[in-house]
């Protein structure tokens, strides 16, 4: 049974805008707390990995405290749910060519590239709409699609398998992927504790999808 | 098919321990009212971003900024940009953690440029912001660090394309000479450096008019805009009056009695959209 405030624990990466996604979840309806290292496994009934940052970085804070174990252990408990967002999303696929070679969480099948030369910007910063390419409780294509939410990144992700591809943005002309889904696992590209009032509105989706 | 982005319309707030102040060509400065106030009211009114920088922060190193930061990242659900005396990775980390999602940099990257990469390094190019203070002097364009006290004979537009190169995020322009004034932007040297780089690039300095935020987006390649002087003298109608016992006041109690025109942030947005300006 899950809890009228769904407890979620926040991964912290150690470069990471905490604050705003703690407040961000908190008055959406969620009990957030920060994971402390020393925690042996998570007990939460979602887990936020949220991510300002380069890929090989967030990676280093992922294996100095064994992250990577403890994500696989708590996605295999029942009612186990686990968001990332921007860099936290991108952490979870296989790979990233950012700054060389790295390896991911392989979560995901896919990789994580950079926008190329086509684009005329190389950051894709700013607001941007998202088509949601799937209908679920969690993601309200109606609700949705006529909104605005912001992106701030380099680089894209790019998965091997369509089916986990749930919403998509444009970078100028480029269309890269902004939401991916598989099993308990989702991901943004976008950022929703800074898409103001519909970034709200999609994590209290996010809440009621919980529940 | 071209997704065009909407422009950014974002406030800048000049803070000093936590109050928001605003002078004229970077210089006589004067106290508002609290800068948290001043930020709540812009992101209910639909600011994009909003944008604190710490005035004073250069010249006395290191600012208790980030408890400001941690207030105002408590309502604020928009980007956060900060700017000011960031001299350290652990500077950096410390506006991170308190709530900033951008840091923007000047002084420290003037005199070594390597710690903008250090911070790319670390934080990712995305999330680093450099501020390029353009100062006017006769024909001649030169760079500012420590907010227009020290002047670095250096061409802004070849500066841009060097912090470019060094991995930057984004640009924002001050021009010096016109900030404070509400005379209109400088469009020459904002068109020279946002078709010189292909970084999102923010014009600040000078908003004064409607007209004056249009034209910048219209004849130059800017991805956003910096308002300050013009949503501050505004906004103070709407706001609590300033509790501070430091700096000098006097002006606010002038201000409140002057009757003026609406410049509400939204109203910028609505005047923009209906000469076919995209906004959010």
């Amino acid at each position: 049974m899950r809890r009228n405030r769904p407890e979620i624990g926040i991964i912290d990466l150690e470069s990471n805008n905490l604050y705003s996604i703690y407040n961000s979840f908190l008055i959406s309806g969620f009990k957030p707390k920060i994971i402390s290292p020393k925690e042996k496994s998570f007990k939460y009934d979602l887990v936020v990995m949220p991510g300002v940052g380069a890929f090989k970085t967030g990676m280093g804070v992922i294996k100095k405290y064994y992250y990577d174990d403890k994500i696989h252990n708590y996605l295999n408990k029942p009612n186990s749910f686990l968001y990332g967002i921007c860099l936290g999303m991108q952490l979870l696929f296989s790979s990233s060519q950012e700054f060389g070679y790295s390896n991911g969480l392989k979560l995901i099948n896919g990789k994580v590239k950079k926008f190329s030369k086509q684009n005329s910007l190389k950051t894709n910063m700013g607001w941007a709409k998202v088509s949601m390419k799937k209908e679920e409780l969690l993601l309200n294509k109606q609700q949705f699609d006529k909104n605005y939410f912001y992106f701030v990144h380099s680089y894209y992700v790019s998965p091997s398998d369509n089916k986990d591809i749930f919403g998509i943005s444009y970078h100028q002309d480029f269309k890269f992927t902004s939401i991916i889904k598989k099993r308990n696992i989702i991901g943004t590209q976008f950022h929703p504790e800074k898409s103001g009032k519909t970034g709200i509105s999609f994590l209290k989706n996010l809440k009621n999808s919980l529940n | 098919m071209i997704s065009k982005k909407p422009v950014r319309i974002i406030p800048f707030l000049d803070i000093k321990n936590g109050q928001l102040i605003k002078g004229i060509n970077l210089e006589g400065l004067r106290i508002l009212g609290s800068a948290k106030d001043f930020a709540d009211l812009y992101y209910k009114d639909g600011a994009d971003e909003i944008c604190y920088l710490d005035n004073v922060a250069s010249l006395y190193g290191t600012s208790n900024l980030s408890k400001f930061i941690k207030n105002t990242a408590r309502k604020i659900f928009v980007p956060l940009s900060v700017a000011g005396g960031i001299r350290t990775l652990k500077n950096s980390l410390a506006m991170f953690k308190a709530g900033a999602d951008k840091i923007v940099i000047n002084s420290a990257i003037v005199e070594n440029i390597s710690f903008l990469k250090q911070n790319v390094k670390k934080f990712g190019s995305a999330n680093i912001s450099v501020l390029i203070q353009a100062i006017k002097i006769g024909k001649k364009y030169v760079i500012s660090k420590s907010n227009g006290r020290d002047i670095k004979d250096l061409d802004p537009v070849s500066w841009a394309k060097k912090v470019e190169d060094a991995g930057a995020g984004e640009i924002i322009i001050t021009s010096v000479n016109n900030e404070g004034l509400r005379k209109g932007f400088d469009l020459n040297i904002t068109k020279k450096i946002s078709n010189a780089v292909s970084l999102p690039v923010i014009a600040h300095g000078g908003a004064g008019s409607f007209q004056d935020i249009y034209d910048v987006i219209k004849k130059t390649n800017v991805s956003g805009v910096g308002i300050a002087s013009m949503l501050h003298y505004d906004a103070i109608k709407y706001l609590p009056k300033v509790k501070s016992r430091i700096g000098n006041t006097d002006f606010l109690d002038k201000v409140k009695k002057i009757p003026r025109k609406k410049i509400l942030l939204s109203e910028i947005k609505k005047f923009l959209r209906n000469k076919n300006i995209l906004t959010r």
